[in-house]
């Protein structure tokens, strides 16, 4: 790590720590839910910094996060932590089913295999009410325990699940970057084609980056679930894959840091929008108005920073041509 | 680059302080009521109509003086549809705005998120879900109110007409999500100690488009009456898809989701005519005789709400608007404490609304009965007391 | 029997509809190489504006018509003030764009029509046709001849047109096609815009039968693009044979096995197609436009 990046990182970590003694508790609340966020969004930064591939199923591996760690607590009476990795366990196989078909081929069939099983799942979830409570959804999730400490006040489940952010995004920066296999990440970033040329099997790496986001996604979701202890269906939705693309998008591809920025950017923009907007135009209801700025911001976003805040990014598509050494060029 | 990076997140980080700022305690003596409505996402339909209305009521609150001098404000966000959001909010609206009391959210899968946070912060919350869970077990529940009508009810007043019609054999059409599900439930639970027998269960979509199959197959099973459980636009279609498949003979009731808003009766078209289904008074305030209590309260909110809104009024908008004068009388009596807004809203008695006549206890909150609701026939465009 | 035969022609009534989405994703991704998420919101926007003209007193045989042009001429927009200039980006980068449009657009509909639902006329008075016991509206002929037509008209532009070659030369070889002077970036818009005009006419033919509402687009996209993916993606009459299939599993499923796993169904043949045959189910020959 470069030492602009060690200080960078130090004086995140100070401000994270700092925050909860400055701001009111609703905000302690909503950065554990940035901090969760983030730790989903990663996964969609690598996969699509390096495998350059879509997955529209980010929310449905956070639902099968969320609903396994319910189902291992509530129905089967697991210890928390068993089931939080008893349900990345599966999001993993899963992922691998999906991942080992879908990306052997060249194209966007992932995209398309992730859109098909995210829907498929938020279906499910949505019929089987013995199991997973249907509609209404769930609740009764216990807090999860580190020994006998219950982690039930927001100000401690602030700090715990910010230092699994933190350790998770440290991890995956190591990976990408400080080991052979970050190596060939990089190459794969870089071109598919050369990569593949110098006899490296492209498709093992892409599942295996895909995997790695469903975990995380997973993780996010057990997470969650212990924060909520309240679940259900509309949590997880088409729409929810489709924020944490946004906020993939927006933070930058290809850095590891990116979900950082992308999710933050994301809550601050909404935040600022329903604090600025009712002053602006009072007694008008400008709720709607925030669903065009949202949408806004995504397109604005990629046509003047198509690297998104932090990005490195710099995929271009299969054929080389003009389009391809523009984009290389940036 | 990489110090940029963290400089981006670090100003966010300050920003995100900054803005805590920005809600500067109260200037001018109000009463900060907070609202939790879905203004966006799938449940969208729903959310708006009731957040007018809510507007409505206190606006007429404060023309009319205020709650002993003292205005009403609203601090209105939305919930997009999702728990997640509605939680936050509702942590915003107490910590941040500090809010007396929350009306809001509106659908059961945007309450349960809540009812844990509400409860230890003790703040009212007045939800127009449509789940018992939000408000049962009583004990657990001191906090949280559930004031529109509820499947239970509904259902009670349509075994109710069934008994006096000698229906016993139905078949029951439900949309597939919360609302329509807890419609389900209820029904399963009474038909049985009724003597009711259900020949099918059928789901169908809240975007769907075509539900003859459905309604093909529960024509097959020979049923004496078919149940609809659902709102507009899925709600219409069923109508409009009976009329295709011309089964006139086999009556269609549906719930009370239908006649909440003008919108059934607008996009059935000529497929409305005839329908049945539980309404309330305000659906046929025509026809009530003069010394009914609601009546005068339900032609003067029609004619204000209409002149206002430009819009046919229905049931959902009283449902809302009543949220307001139950948070009103709590307010009445308890000002800005908590509590005593709480205790006075549990100790409603007699409460003259537009949706129903509210008395409430530490075991009922929601206050109304089965008793209000009617059975109603479209005729000639409007709902009408059937016979 | 009767059951049966209602559950096909329900079927067969809800595949006309998903194949006219299905049409306007396979025009795109041809020329412009891309997926389009905006393409259900193009049909939500036809469907609202023709329906606010009704209401406003204009006959349907001119607000239909209207709706359409005011299609394109927002899909027009798009391409030239979004997508154009991303033209450079990657593919990834120009499909979250539409991603964007189409929430932006949304947003607008929710803005101006806000969330409640709008009828339309029925285009042509009557009772509906029934068959041995099964129904199916009159409308519904609409929507079937429909993209009966407008699959007919593309198979004439596309092949039988000096445009109609311009448009596919483009995407063979831009350099080349540049050569020839034609400018793919015209192409690229007057692709946009036919496509946008492709939603809009599906979402007025749809909008007597299923009601026009600000999310309209969410589903039927989704639903029109797995059709369109079953035909490869690249072929119009394999998008349509999708569609027809797709909506007569649907109604199958929904009758015999469980109305509630109805939408599912679509979604569990994508997946299928996806693993079986990703070039789709009819394609003879590898379709893949990835070189």
């Amino acid at each position: 790590m470069s030492r602009g990046e060690l200080l960078g990182t130090g004086l995140l970590v100070l401000g994270l720590a700092a925050l909860p003694a400055l701001v009111n508790p609703y905000l302690v609340s909503l950065m554990i839910i940035v901090g969760i966020h983030v730790i989903v969004t990663t996964g969609l930064t690598l996969l699509l910094g390096f495998a350059g591939q879509i997955s529209l199923a980010q929310a449905a591996f956070y639902a099968l996060g969320a609903y396994g760690s319910m189902i291992g607590t509530v129905h089967l009476g697991l210890n928390g932590w068993v089931a939080l990795v008893a349900a990345a366990a599966a999001s993993a196989l899963v992922a691998w089913l999906i991942g080992v078909p879908t990306l052997r081929l060249h194209g966007h069939y992932l995209a398309l295999a992730t859109l098909g099983f995210g829907i498929i799942v938020y279906i499910v979830l949505g019929e089987e009410t013995e199991i997973t409570g249907g509609p209404t959804g769930a609740s009764g999730i216990p807090r999860l325990r580190l020994g006998a400490w219950a982690l039930g006040a927001d100000r401690h489940y602030y700090v715990f699940v910010w230092l699994v952010a933190l350790m998770l995004l440290l991890v995956c920066r190591v990976l990408v970057t400080g080991s052979s296999y970050g190596r060939v990440l990089r190459a794969l970033q870089a071109s598919e084609v050369a990569t593949e040329s110098v006899g490296i099997d492209v498709a093992r790496y892409k599942v295996q980056v895909f995997v790695l986001s469903a975990v995380l996604a997973s993780l996010g979701g057990s997470l969650y679930a212990h924060y909520l202890t309240v679940i259900s269906p509309s949590e997880f939705g088409f729409d929810v894959s489709i924020e944490f693309l946004v906020m993939a998008v927006i933070g930058g591809l290809g850095s590891v840091w990116g979900a950082l920025a992308g999710v933050l950017a994301v809550t601050l923009f909404i935040e600022a929008l329903r604090t600025v907007a009712p002053l602006l135009a009072p007694g008008v209801p400008t709720s709607e108005y925030e669903v065009i700025a949202f949408g806004g911001l995504l397109v604005l976003t990629l046509l003047f920073f198509p690297s998104g805040l932090v990005g490195r990014w710099a995929h271009r598509p299969a054929r080389a041509g003009r389009a391809g050494r523009a984009a290389a060029a940036r | 680059m990489r110090i940029a990076t963290r400089l981006v997140t670090l100003l966010a980080l300050g920003a995100l302080a900054l803005a805590q700022a920005g809600t500067a305690g109260a200037q001018a003596k109000e009463y900060r009521v907070g609202v939790i409505m879905e203004l966006s996402g799938p449940f969208s339909a729903w959310g708006t109509p009731m957040r007018d209305a809510i507007q409505l009521a206190a606006d007429n609150i404060n023309a009319a003086g205020g709650i002993k001098g003292v205005p009403v404000k609203l601090v209105i966000y939305d919930g997009r549809s999702k728990g997640t959001e509605a939680l936050l909010l509702a942590k915003r609206l107490i910590e941040q705005d500090k809010v007396v009391a929350i009306i809001g959210p509106g659908t059961s899968p945007t309450t349960m998120p809540v009812v844990p946070y509400i409860t230890e912060q003790k703040v009212a919350a007045l939800s127009m879900g449509s789940s018992d869970r939000i408000i049962e077990p009583a004990a657990e529940r001191r906090w949280m109110f559930r004031p529109p009508y509820g499947s239970r009810q509904n259902v009670e007043r349509l075994i109710t007409h069934f008994k006096a019609k000698g229906i016993k054999k139905i078949g029951f059409m439900s949309v597939n999500n919360a609302y329509g599900d807890t419609g389900r439930e209820e029904f399963a639970r009474a038909a049985g100690p009724a003597g009711i027998e259900v020949v099918a269960w059928e789901k169908f979509g809240g975007t769907d488009t075509d539900m003859k199959p459905q309604l093909t197959k529960i024509r097959g099973l020979g049923p004496q009456a078919i149940v609809v459980w659902a709102i507009p636009p899925a709600a219409s279609i069923v109508q409009k898809n009976r009329a295709e498949l011309g089964i006139d003979a086999i009556p269609l009731f549906h719930d009370n989701g239908a006649s909440l808003t003008h919108q059934f009766i607008e996009l059935a078209g000529g497929a409305a005519e005839g329908a049945q289904g539980v309404v309330i008074k305000l659906d046929v305030v025509d026809e009530l005789p003069a010394g009914d209590p609601q009546r005068p309260l339900l032609l003067k909110f029609r004619e204000q709400f209409e002149a206002r809104f430009k819009t046919k009024v229905g049931g959902l908008y009283g449902e809302a608007y009543d949220c307001m004068l139950l948070v009103a009388r709590g307010l009445e009596a308890g000002g800005d404490d908590r509590e005593k807004v709480r205790n006075a809203i549990e100790n409603i008695k007699g409460l003259v609304g537009i949706a129903g006549i509210y008395t409430l206890s530490p075991t009922d909150h929601n206050g109304l009965a089965a008793g209000h609701l009617v059975i109603g026939r479209v005729k000639n465009g409007k709902w009408s007391i059937a016979k | 029997m009767s059951e049966l035969l209602q559950f096909l022609l329900s079927g067969i009534a809800a595949g006309g509809i998903y194949a006219l989405v299905a049409v306007g994703f396979v025009t795109v991704y041809n020329v412009l190489g891309i997926i389009n998420f905006a393409q259900g919101e193009f049909a939500m926007l036809g469907a609202l504006v023709a329906a606010s003209l009704v209401a406003h007193g204009v006959p349907l045989v001119a607000a239909a018509p209207l709706a359409i042009l005011v299609a394109a001429a927002v899909g027009a927009l798009v391409e030239r003030g979004v997508l154009g200039p991303a033209q450079a980006s990657s593919e990834v980068v120009r499909i979250i764009i539409t991603i964007g449009v189409s929430i932006s657009l949304r947003g607008v509909a929710l803005t101006i029509w806000s969330s409640q639902s709008y009828g339309l006329p029925q285009f042509s008075e009557g009772a509906p046709l029934t068959i041995l016991g099964a129904a199916l509206a009159l409308q519904n002929f609409w929507v079937l001849g429909t993209a009966a037509v407008i699959m007919a008209a593309l198979f004439l532009l596309f092949d039988r047109t000096y445009f109609g070659s311009a448009l596919r030369a483009s995407v063979m070889n831009r350099d080349a096609s540049r050569l020839m002077g034609i400018s793919p970036a015209r192409m690229s818009l007057y692709a946009y815009s036919l496509s946008a005009a492709l939603g809009a006419t599906a979402g007025v033919v749809i909008a007597p039968i299923s009601l026009a509402t600000y999310d309209m687009g969410i589903m039927l996209g989704l639903k029109g693009f797995v059709a369109a993916v079953m035909g490869g993606l690249v072929s119009a009459p394999g998008a349509v044979a999708g569609a027809l299939l797709l909506g007569v599993l649907e109604s199958f499923a929904a009758g015999l096995v469980s109305s509630g796993y109805k939408d599912a169904i679509a979604f569990a043949l994508l997946l299928g197609v996806l693993v079986v045959r990703p070039t789709g189910l009819f394609s003879g020959v590898a379709a893949s436009r990835q070189v």
